[in-house]
């Protein structure tokens, strides 16, 4: 297919490997190996993006991450489609669709553009300015949502699926660079564990952007070099190479996070539905090298945003790896040396060289005379005033620098359909700052380099401030053996690469952090994600924003999704000549992980859908899923809330059981119950020290319900535990609180009494719990038992006895939460499920039926017991729940103390009550406010309560309800109201809470 | 995340444990002896302190077992850890920069993110820094 | 009919079998928690055993059919083969009376899951943060830790290229585990597995 701009040789793309795609709507040819922004520059295509801001058309300005603007959405209208992603770094693939993004109705006619007609009323702080009074951002959040922002997020769920691995290496390399490969290669000959991680698909770095043949290193070819050295890593016993690996977060104690892209870069037909499409790594490693590189800075000019003006660096790569051309006539706009050899290697190339413009003074005579040999024109002192061209450049309007203006009758037009810039390189520190080590500022590169490593750590080359091939891999090879010794890997290979590079240009820069513009009205851009301009830095400045990270929050200078690669430094030096500060003094913004943008899915990785969470299953679940129970989840675990027959609803099915469980027979799955063995001589005064109530008397075979408090005297587990010997005892938790209790236990164990002899042990999960409830149940049990007899005269409610059920042993509990005759046969799990078929066997004669939790909460609510989490919410005593008769005198315990302050003590605290609505048909809903008049008042009628627990009961053939009630203990049979969010409030009245007693008659 | 060494079990990952807030509150002897407000102080007050902070830690995924840490809460670097029961190990306090309490590095306080030159050593200034520094 | 029947947690599952990591549950292995201080049963665990209880992280010692664990300085799993577990007991409760300590079956509340094979370290590296290479964790080593939102004990066997990495679990976290541990191979080939927690449930209060 037609590339225009294509070379007919060279790059690292692959002739054979014809690729076609689609870019906002139209079809082009590119080469495997070719990235999106090549393909498209392959093709002429400059312009790819409307800002985010003004809607200017923006175009491709560097040759990675670093692009602030060239963004696009991938695979549009699509569930796999991506929002935001740099088309210099999507790697192109057969069928890849990539749209443009934040534009309407094409990228070429957008109407948000008149967003840059009406620029001057959208400065800096526009936001802050415009919404803090009138109608405010409510009222115009949708119409700013709608025109601003950038790409749609994706509507359908991710088909792909995304992993967590972890790793733990001696050496963790970031950046495949020179120096990376050098410090990889000296510490895994020593057998060290190392991980070299590559953002791009080839290692190789800067070595890659340059011409064939300008390098050589040991002899070979810089690309052949990099080869054999990959190839070394990779054969060394305990080193790994990832490449498509985006190093992004560097945490505590060298906790390091990367996103490794594994099928980002294959058409989607040939992507592998049993491999992840991206991997999260982290790895903790002993020593880490950060070889990240060197970012470069575009120059602050007028029209310095307009397509076809790119990075001097990204014309070599483009250049050099894809064999593109990116302009037939191109300039060059530099304040250092670096942009020179874009300049040699354009002409090399066969493009035509309008002009070099250096802001310098003077430049260098070794590059003078090679662009005179080449016959470039070159001009110093130059600055560029403004670009001309709508999708892309045209032209460059050019002048004599003088002081702070430009000289009057300097100006000249350059036509040129490439403008290649460079204001020098930026050491990559993000990482580096992430780690919390310390910048300074080298006047000699004009930038922050590392000072002082906070963790364990070494940046070497570029990333250092190294600029020199042979000194980044020298300083690469020795960081990478001293991180191995540091490790404990002695014998790194110390030989160090001899490079020969004769025509290598010397970096030197003179900074100009923006060049003199000719009209007030000229916009020049610092940072082109966020569309910042120099002179919004003015603006906040002058509105006070003087430090650093306040001008960056006012401007957004740095935000979104590039993070200021480009921008930032720049925003450093203009903000230092604003306030007449020294940079160092200025300081920096701070660098947060992720380093570049990482998807949610790699962050969610495996753990999504039905493995998201822990989903707990008692030895009995497969029994309620059979007979169709619905379950809810409680803590971790599932739990059957009710068994709905054919035909029937919930409601329905909630009452039959729960009529049953009174009148004939109910069984519930109890075996989330948190148990705990405790064992030891002092286990009986450790239980009178964390229950509220007295323990010390209770013997073998006995059991008793306990309240435990936090120191604060609120209530905060309940539960029965039985004494089975005098040093032994099983206690049981509520099912949420399971963990929480043995950890709170045993942290008074362990650090408050050491001296008390006990020991805890967790059994909830060794036993499977039926708990057997109604007037029948005792004839069940004594069909089940081999060796007990259950009748309620011998084996008296609160005790327990062991037992068999058919030779397996089992412990029998005389305890109920129903207020009805009441077993609970504990058996080792693994006959849990047969216990269950076996009652359900036997006891169909006595019309046994399953009961579910919510069954539970209904039939223990009609008794008046509390459900700690439900009826309580750590605010209440066990005063307030009316359970005095649970408070010891006697001795000290947990929580004691508390309940003798004057807050604690108080009568007019909120009390726990039962509730019956006038009207029984209705129920009350559970949260409801309570209220003590029957109608509510303006501005804000009092809230004395509120409704915990609310049903409707079958057994009493009314509504009953419980909740919390100021001074409600003095107050039975008062009326009260609940308010009702559909009318006027319910009238009910306050009762003892066992309903039992006084609705059933029950004694 | 943190590695946490349990002076059990050796250096773990955070995940592995739990929290216990400020170290070395006993509980009183006896309670109904305090007034409300020592017993408050004793129920509801904790220090916040930047700096080095004696604090509790539990290896719960692990062996189970509580013990004392030492813990530089503006860099969030252990400094030292010890058993249930032992009194805390002496740490020379690092030097402050900020006046607000940070020490000179691995805070990610504002005014300890660029060094000055008057705070760099003589190698510092004149040597490559590269090549594990 | 009466005879009871026993079920394992994951006695719904088939054994996962892929070219270089198998999954299999090792059901009804025999637990008991022995807890007390070394100074106090020591000696009279290490005659009723047959060996001294191992006594620093990560060591384990065997005797005979038993398997002891460290899992903490006063805490010890003891492994034995399906069945023991009452016999081990009764012995150990003999030699220990009148000594401090807690000594509990455990069989129901565990399970055994056995990851081998040469890629069974790659597997759970997707689920574990600790290291799992050899050279940090050598057969008949034992670890306690995280295995993705569960805690478990990672006892290592085999050799140091095919080790077979055995998760003791909870039961009810045995399930969780096994889908995901399934989700980690499937590089490798090991078949997805659906969760049994994915059931119907009742939510009024989001309807």
């Amino acid at each position: 297919m037609n590339q225009p701009f294509r070379l007919p040789e060279g790059g690292l793309i692959d002739r054979d490997k014809p690729v076609t795609f689609r870019f906002d709507g139209k079809s082009y040819g590119g080469f495997a190996g070719d990235t999106l922004a090549s393909a498209l520059l392959a093709n002429g295509v400059h312009h790819v993006a409307r800002s985010f801001k003004y809607h200017r058309p923006r175009g491709i300005l560097g040759a990675g991450p670093e692009d602030p603007a060239a963004l696009v959405q991938l695979e549009p209208n699509t569930a796999r489609t991506e929002p935001n992603l740099r088309a210099t770094e999507i790697e192109l693939y057969e069928g890849l669709n990539a749209g443009a993004q934040n534009c309407w109705p094409s990228l070429g006619f957008d109407i948000g553009a008149i967003n840059d007609v009406f620029s001057r009323f959208f400065p800096a702080g526009f936001y802050y300015k415009t919404f803090m009074g009138g109608p405010g951002w409510m009222f115009f959040e949708r119409f700013i949502r709608a025109s601003a922002g950038l790409g749609v997020a994706p509507g359908e769920i991710d088909p792909d699926h995304y992993e967590h691995t972890n790793r733990h290496c001696d050496v963790l390399i970031i950046g495949a660079g020179p120096a990376g490969l050098a410090a990889a290669r000296a510490a895994a000959s020593t057998g060290a564990r190392v991980i070299l991680a590559e953002q791009t698909a080839h290692p190789g770095g800067q070595l890659l952007d340059e011409a064939a043949g300008q390098t050589t290193i040991d002899g070979m070819s810089a690309r052949d070099w990099v080869k054999a050295v990959r190839e070394e890593i990779e054969a060394a016993p305990e080193a790994m190479v990832l490449t498509r690996t985006n190093g992004f977060g560097y945490y505590n104690d060298n906790w390091f996070a990367l996103c490794q892209q594994l099928q980002d870069h294959l058409p989607l037909a040939e992507r592998d539905a049993n491999k992840p499409r991206q991997r999260l790594w982290h790895v903790r490693a002993r020593h880490i090298i950060l070889a990240t590189g060197a970012i470069e800075r575009p120059l602050v000019f007028a029209g310095n945003d307009r397509p076809g003006v790119m990075l001097a660096g990204a014309v070599r790569h483009y250049l050099h790896r894809h064999a593109v051309l990116p302009g037939r006539r191109a300039a060059i706009l530099a304040n250092n040396n670096s942009a020179w050899q874009t300049a040699f290697d354009l002409k090399t190339a066969g493009a035509e060289m309008a002009a070099i413009l250096d802001t310098r003074p003077d430049a260098p005579q070794v590059l003078r005379d090679r662009a005179e040999a080449l016959g470039i024109p070159v001009k110093t002192g130059a600055a560029v005033t403004g670009t001309l061209g709508r999708r892309r450049i045209k032209a460059a309007r050019t002048g004599d620098i003088e002081g702070d203006r430009i000289a009057i009758g300097s100006a000249e037009m350059i036509g040129c359909d490439l403008l290649a810039v460079s204001g020098g390189w930026s050491p990559n520190v993000a990482l580096f700052s992430q780690s919390r080590g310390q910048l300074r500022y080298d006047d000699d590169i004009a930038g922050f380099r590392p000072a002082r490593s906070w963790q364990e750590e070494a940046t070497v080359g570029a990333a250092n401030g190294t600029f020199d091939l042979a000194a980044c891999l020298a300083e690469g090879a020795a960081a990478g053996a001293n991180a191995a010794r540091v490790a404990g890997f002695d014998d790194a290979s110390q030989s160090v690469p001899r490079v020969s590079a004769p025509h290598a240009i010397d970096y030197d820069i003179t900074p100009a952090w923006r060049l003199p513009m000719e009209r007030k009205t000229d916009r020049a851009f610092v940072d082109m994600h966020n569309d910042v301009t120099s002179k919004d830095l003015d603006l906040a400045v002058r509105e006070g924003y003087r430090s650093v990270e306040h001008a960056k929050r006012y401007t957004t200078l740095g935000m979104g999704t590039d993070q200021g690669k480009t921008s930032s430094v720049n925003g450093f030096g203009i903000l230092s000549e604003i306030l007449d500060t020294p940079i160092p003094e200025i300081g920096v913004t701070t660098y947060r992980p992720p380093f570049k943008p990482v998807t949610f899915g790699a962050v969610a990785g495996q753990h999504v859908g039905a493995n998201f969470h822990p989903r707990r299953t008692t030895p009995m679940h497969e029994a309620h899923v059979e007979v169709g129970a619905t379950f809810e989840i409680v803590g971790d675990w599932l739990r059957a809330r009710v068994y709905p027959r054919a035909g029937e609803d919930f409601d329905a099915a909630l009452q039959r059981e729960c009529k049953a469980a009174r009148t004939q027979l109910g069984m519930l799955d109890a075996s989330t119950l948190g148990k705990i063995d405790i064992r030891g001589k002092n286990a009986r005064e450790f239980l009178n020290r964390i229950y509220s109530n007295a323990w010390l008397k209770l013997p073998p075979g006995r059991c008793r319900y306990g309240l435990m408090l936090n120191e604060d005297g609120m209530v905060f587990d309940d539960g029965v535990t039985a004494c089975l010997s005098d040093d032994h005892f099983h206690m049981t938790t509520t099912t949420g609180g399971a963990a929480g209790v043995l950890n709170w236990l045993e942290d008074y164990a362990q650090t408050e009494w050491p001296d008390l002899e006990v020991y805890l042990t967790s059994v909830t999960e060794q036993w499977a719990v039926a708990s057997l409830c109604g007037p029948n149940s005792t004839a069940l049990m004594a069909e089940l038992l081999d060796d007990l007899d259950p009748d309620p005269e011998s084996f008296p409610f609160m005790s327990w006895r062991p037992a068999h059920i058919a030779g397996i042993p089992v412990r029998v509990f005389r305890i109920s939460f129903t207020g009805e005759l009441s077993y609970e046969i504990n058996i080792p799990a693994r006959y849990g499920r047969w216990l269950w078929d076996r009652c359900m066997a036997l006891g169909e004669k006595h019309g046994i039926t399953p009961y579910g939790t919510e069954g539970m909460h209904l039939l223990r609510a009609e008794a008046g017991f509390v459900i700690v989490g439900q009826d309580t919410d750590g605010t209440v005593t066990p005063i307030d729940l009316g359970m005095d008769w649970a408070v010891k005198k006697t001795a000290d315990f947990v929580g004691a103390r508390s309940l003798t302050r004057p807050d604690t003590a108080r009568t007019d605290r909120r009390q726990f009550v039962g509730l019956l609505s006038e009207d029984p048909t209705i129920v009350l809903p559970e949260g409801s406010q309570i209220i003590a008049t029957p109608h509510e008042t303006e501005p804000r009628t009092p809230m004395i309560g509120y409704v915990t627990s609310s049903y409707m009961s079958p057994n009493f053939s009314r509504s009953i309800a419980l909740g919390l009630v100021e001074g409600g203990h003095t107050r039975m049979g008062e009326p009260v109201y609940v308010a009702n969010k559909n009318g006027t409030p319910h009238r009910a009245s306050i009762s003892p809470v066992n309903f039992l007693k006084e609705l059933g008659g029950a004694s | 995340m943190l590695i946490i060494t349990c002076p059990y079990c050796g250096p773990r990952e955070q995940s592995e444990f739990h929290y216990g807030g400020e170290a070395h509150i006993a509980r009183p002897a006896d309670p109904q002896a305090l007034t409300d407000g020592q017993w408050a102080e004793f129920v509801f007050m904790r220090s916040n302190v930047k700096g080095v902070f004696a604090e509790r830690w539990n290896h719960s995924s692990g062996c189970r077992k509580w013990f004392n840490a030492l813990r530089d809460t503006s860099t969030d670097r252990f400094l030292a850890v010890y058993e249930m029961g032992a009194k805390p190990p002496q740490i020379d306090a690092p030097e402050l920069r900020t006046p607000a309490g940070e020490p000179l590095i691995g805070s990610g306080n504002d005014e300890t993110k660029v060094m000055t030159e008057a705070e760099m050593t003589e190698a510092e200034m004149t040597e490559d820094l590269g090549g594990g520094s | 009919m009466t005879e009871p029947v026993a079920a394992s947690p994951l006695a719904h599952r088939e054994p996962l079998t892929a070219e270089r990591v198998s999954v299999s549950e090792t059901a009804f292995l025999g637990m008991l928690s022995l807890r007390g201080r070394p100074a106090t049963i020591g000696e009279q665990a290490a005659s009723a055993l047959g060996a001294p209880l191992p006594s620093a992280v990560g060591e384990t010692a065997v005797a005979g059919n038993i398997t002891a664990l460290w899992l903490g300085p006063d805490d010890w799993l003891l492994v034995t083969p399906p069945g023991n577990e009452a016999a081990l007991g009764t012995k150990l409760s003999d030699a220990l009376t009148g000594t401090h300590h807690q000594l509990t079956d455990v069989s129901d509340y565990y399970t055994a899951i056995d990851v081998t094979g040469a890629a069974a370290r790659d597997v759970m590296s997707k689920l574990m943060v600790i290291d799992l290479h050899p050279r940090a964790l050598k057969p008949g080593m034992i670890v306690a830790t995280v295995c993705a939102k569960a805690n478990v004990w990672l006892h290592v066997t085999g050799s140091a290229d095919r080790p077979v990495l055995r998760l003791i679990v909870r039961r009810s976290h045995a399930d969780y585990l096994w889908c995901l541990i399934a989700e980690s191979g499937r590089e490798f080939g090991l078949p997805p597995q659906l969760p049994v927690g994915r059931v119907k449930l009742h939510l009024p209060h989001f309807e």
